[in-house]
């Protein structure tokens, strides 16, 4: 009963608390069924347990399969431990609980890899195999040469193996063999691969990082250990209730453990993400009104959905945070680029998408590659017509499980220039893309580059909201004025781009008459009001309440101003 | 004759079995579309087989046909080679050539195409080659290293870099193929320049007061005391134009001499001039002159389409390490409306092999660059027409006895730069590039996601402790440099 409520309770904590975090895993890695792939990841220690994990990983495409493979794996954990240390009383039982409960911690990190729950898996049931050896020399001699095998298939969490086999035993020379041939394993690997001896004693694919190495796995494995060693021991005749409280006990500490590392901003920024690379831009704009985000990457997101809504002009209805909630920065890491690049591939920046997704994907830290920059590395070259470079990053795609059939749909557009200009994405970025300027990506010309498009392509409606989001969000009201086409709404210029002119207006002419006729007069006597709030002392907490979704309101109030 | 017969027997039933008589196939009429495009080509008698696939085709059956009349079958998905029996093959034709019928199974139907002619040269070829393995991206790249081929297997060994090191391992260069003799520049925060001579490798800090930045593109003296580099201050851009990808520019860049026994770096007024970027310095044969390019100073980036780099050259005193105070063009590239980049005199002293671009200082990523070759006999410049290509030829460099030459070319696809080899006579006249040579190539390279950069011939193995090298750079082990300007009196 209990390994079920431990399997219930895992699988919904991620597929419900942490969905995002799950879908994360699948985007960054390329499992492919190639025998060269698989040669090339058994190569590295660990490489097994890299490749059975990478190979469950991508079933992380669906959240629910990827929990309950999460689930699955963890309750094995327990249920093999529990098998190794047999004959258990209730308490020592609730024990076998321990690891599987720290590595649920250490999966709370989205950098944690399934190949750490796979390794420890394997080495507990090898164990549990080789245990059944009989007679006993066989059994030793198997347990040794099993040693340096587990080893270089699994890493050095393979030394639970050595653990669970010494549990069992109970006997120091074949413990001693298998130390020794342990770390005559781990010497003999740092002399003829150079891995550092500090990532061969860690593993070097448990964490996605080689810097910054979390303490769960380890923490686990010597929980193991222990459980393994002190369960057998304790009194067999323990009361159920007692089991009852420890395992209870173990829940309650875990928990703790789960909330004290849930990183809910992570979660979030993987949901806009997530909602951002599906395209779900109604959703998008749903959570925003719910989560209020403030990030620059989750406002990017935001403000990409705004605008692919045709609802650009609401922009101030959330909260604005300058440019660099438009088209962020480019920060060096392997998660942050992905938004942006998606805003330059929509805009018909292809290369800057292009340069985004290429940088994100070398700079997965475990130098896995990405489905994801893969398939927009793919598109990319399609509409730059670079036909040999998409069919490397497809043929690779094809041989995934879930982007098969989307590749092989891509594969059919290569070399086929008509084809290509028909489909209505890459046709019409083909179309609103820059032809004419050639110039080097420059972020502090922002302005500049977004003026080239539109003036390219007067079509690029995307661009213009970009071009006029840009300005107002670096409250630069000139160029506003001078990019806004305020003749062009038919159905009245939109609100926001009214109070934008307004200020300018009002900063040019120190005046609100001959204020022209598109500026709907409620709007000027609000803006009256709010000057007069503003001028008069009013708490800027207070002007929020009445005029935070007015673009004067971040004008004078956001960005430190 | 006999041996051959034996260890091809069981290849031979192997393919009759599987795939019949080839004799039966039907004619094509025409040479095969093969991968790598290995026809006609010039090989040394010790490369590794040239395995190839056959585009369309399900399954291959090659034939190799010796000078001797030996031959050689193989099937599969791709011709893949033993290597044994293919060394032997072409030793037995040094001077001539190995005929290769092909074969393939396209849409279900056997064809036997046309024979196609590889020439296999009587010129020996070096060891191996060294190369940089590297994600032809932007800023960031996420595992790079130095790597050495032996150009007789498919052996590849990791000389530093790899998974298991953070840093950027850069400029690599070893003296006229002596791998004894090796420079390499790694960047990263613990940045150094490695230098390994008389069997001792040492990480320089080579940023001194008086000079721009850390050594950059080197090239060692023939004698081995000296080597010569330019310090550089680049950056990248980024272009917008579907047919560009990235420019790298110098804002600034100077030459300077390393002395490696005095540890001193040395340059001079001429070579250090304000509002001049000298660049790519390499000796020439004799080492009694420095060749390297130079270009006027621009507005970066806003002019960086104007950037031309002409080849010059000065004196050099290889007693001394002073650097002359006449500086000659060699070619005024500029004229021509194109710039030179990685001059590389061959070590016979006839020949320099330089890039030509329409702008910049790394061709690389222009679709025009090609190489091209001047006759330091008769001063006369020519393009390799046979050689380029419709994209970039880059980053070449000279076999030991100047008779072969690789480069870096994006042919391939556009982007991802492969190895190409090329023989050379004494004439000057180039034979057709062949690729690098891989098992199974269309999967190798199709698999491949990284660029072979700044490939170099290696006369031997390097025997390079990349472990105990990046120990080093681990360490907070730099030896500082000194700096002296050049004796004006040369």
């Amino acid at each position: 009963m209990f390994p079920g409520l431990f399997t219930l309770a895992t699988f919904f904590f991620f597929w419900l608390a942490y969905p995002y975090h799950v879908y994360n895993q699948e985007q960054f890695q390329l499992f492919q069924f190639s025998w060269r792939y698989l040669a090339e990841t058994l190569a590295v220690p660990g490489g097994l347990a890299d490749w059975c994990g990478r190979f469950l990983t991508q079933f992380f495409y669906y959240s629910a399969a990827g929990s309950f493979i999460l689930a699955l794996l963890l309750a094995a954990i327990q249920l093999s431990t529990a098998a190794l240390a047999k004959n258990l009383s209730p308490t020592g039982y609730a024990l076998t609980f321990i690891p599987p409960v720290l590595l649920l911690v250490f999966f709370c990190d989205a950098d944690a890899m399934p190949g750490t729950l796979v390794a420890i898996l394997l080495s507990l049931l090898c164990a549990l195999a080789v245990i059944r050896i009989r007679p006993a020399v066989l059994r030793n001699i198997v347990a040794v040469v099993a040693t340096a095998l587990l080893y270089f298939l699994l890493g050095s969490l393979s030394i639970l193996f050595i653990i669970a086999f010494l549990a069992h035993e109970r006997k120091l020379l074949p413990g001693l063999m298998m130390g020794i041939v342990f770390a005559l394993c781990v010497v003999c690997l740092h002399k003829t691969m150079g891995y550092p001896y500090y990532r061969l004693l860690y593993g070097i694919n448990y964490y996605r990082f080689h810097h910054h190495l979390p303490v769960w796995p380890w923490a686990a494995a010597a929980a193991e250990a222990l459980v393994l060693m002190i369960a057998p021991c304790i009194k067999r005749q323990g009361k159920v209730w007692e089991g009852i409280g420890a395992f209870g006990a173990i829940l309650v500490l875990g928990a703790l453990g789960v909330v004290l590392a849930y990183d809910g901003e992570k979660e979030t920024y993987f949901k806009y993400d997530f909602l951002t690379r599906r395209f779900q831009w109604n959703a998008i704009l749903a959570e925003a009104r719910k989560d209020n985000p403030q990030k620059p990457f989750e406002m990017a997101s935001v403000n990409l959905a705004l605008v692919k809504t045709g609802n650009a002009h609401r922009m101030f209805e959330f909260y604005q945070n300058g440019p660099d909630g438009l088209l962020p920065k480019y920060t060096n890491d392997y998660l942050h680029p992905l938004i942006p690049s998606e805003a330059y591939f929509q805009l018909g920046m292809v290369n800057a998408s292009q340069r985004y997704t290429f940088e994100a994907q070398e700079l997965i830290p475990d130098f896995q590659k990405s489905v994801r920059a893969y398939k927009r590395l793919a598109e990319t070259n399609l509409v730059n017509r670079n036909y040999q470079v998409a069919e490397k990053y497809l043929k690779a795609l094809e041989k995934t499980l879930f982007y098969r059939s989307w590749a092989k749909s891509k594969m059919a557009l290569c070399g086929n220039d008509e084809a290509i200009d028909a489909d209505p994405g890459y046709g019409y970025l083909r179309s609103v893309r820059l032809h004419d300027h050639d110039f080097l990506f420059n972020r502090q010309a922002m302005e500049t580059m977004l003026g080239y498009l539109v003036q390219e392509n007067p079509a690029n409606h995307m661009a213009l909201e970009y071009l006029l989001a840009w300005n107002l969000l670096d409250k630069n009201l000139k160029g506003f004025v001078n990019y806004c086409p305020f003749e062009a709404y038919s159905g009245g210029v939109p609100r926001c781009y009214q109070e934008a002119f307004l200020l300018d207006f009002a900063n040019t002419t120190q005046s609100l008459e001959n204020v022209p006729a598109f500026i709907n007069p409620a709007v000027v006597t609000s803006f009256s009001l709010f000057m007069q709030e503003r001028g008069g002392g009013t708490p800027a907490e207070t002007l929020a309440k009445r005029f935070g979704n007015t673009y004067w309101y971040y004008y004078f109030y956001r960005l430190g101003q | 004759m006999k041996k051959s017969i034996i260890l091809s027997l069981p290849l031979l039933l192997a393919v009759l079995s599987c795939t019949g008589n080839p004799d039966r196939f039907t004619k094509a009429g025409l040479q095969p579309d093969i991968y790598p495009d290995y026809i006609g080509v010039t090989v040394p008698a010790t490369i590794a087989p040239l395995d190839f696939d056959i585009n369309g085709a399900t399954k291959v059956i090659a034939i190799a046909e010796g000078a001797d009349g030996k031959t050689l079958k193989v099937s599969g998905k791709s011709a893949n080679f033993p290597i044994k029996a293919w060394h032997r093959l072409l030793d037995a034709s040094r001077g001539g050539t190995v005929k290769v019928t092909a074969c393939g199974k396209i849409d279900g139907t056997w064809k036997r195409f046309e024979p196609f002619d590889i020439y296999v040269s009587e010129d020996a070829i070096d060891y191996g080659i060294a190369y940089r393995l590297i994600a032809p991206g932007y800023q960031s790249f996420s595992h790079i290293g130095i790597y050495e081929r032996d150009l007789s297997s498919f052996d590849e060994v990791c000389l530093i870099g790899g998974r298991n090191f953070d840093g950027c391992v850069n400029c690599h260069s070893f003296n006229r193929t002596r791998p004894e003799y090796f420079s390499l520049h790694v960047r990263g925060e613990r940045g150094a320049t490695f230098i390994r001579k008389n069997g001792k490798t040492v990480a320089y800090d080579m940023k001194t007061d008086s000079t721009l930045a850390a050594c950059v593109y080197p090239c060692w003296h023939p004698d081995g005391r000296f080597i010569a580099y330019s310090t550089n201050v680049n950056r990248q851009g980024f272009h917008q134009r579907p047919d560009k990808v990235l420019e790298v520019y110098d804002l600034k860049s100077d030459l300077q001499v390393y002395d490696t026994e005095e540890n001193v770096l040395i340059t001079s007024p001429e070579v250090k001039v304000d509002g001049v970027n000298e660049n790519m310095p390499v000796f020439s044969a004799d080492g009694r002159s420095i060749y390297f390019t130079s270009c006027t100073e621009q507005e970066i980036p806003r002019n960086v389409t104007e950037v031309r780099y002409n080849l010059c050259r000065v004196d050099f005193n290889p007693e001394t390490g002073d650097i002359g105070h006449k500086v000659d063009t060699v070619i005024f590239a500029e004229a021509m409306g194109k710039s030179i980049s990685f001059p590389k005199p061959s070590y016979d002293g006839r020949w320099i092999l330089y890039q030509l671009a329409d702008y910049g200082c790394f061709g690389a990523w222009h679709h025009e660059s090609d190489l091209w070759l001047l006759d330091l006999q008769t001063g006369k410049t020519r393009p390799l027409d046979g050689v380029n290509s419709d994209d970039a030829e880059s980053a070449h460099s000279w076999s030991s006895n100047s008779r072969w030459f690789v480069f870096g070319s994006r042919r391939d696809d556009g982007l991802y730069t492969r190895a190409y080899i090329c023989h050379i006579d004494p004439d000057g006249v180039c034979a057709k590039p062949f690729m690098l040579p891989q098992k199974s190539p269309r999967d190798f390279y199709d698999s491949s996601v990284r660029s072979y950069n700044v490939p170099e011939f290696v006369s031997g193995k390097a025997d390079f402790d990349g472990n105990a090298a990046v120990r080093l750079y681990n360490s907070d082990e730099r030896t500082k440099v000194g700096f002296r300007w050049s004796d004006s009196s040369l």
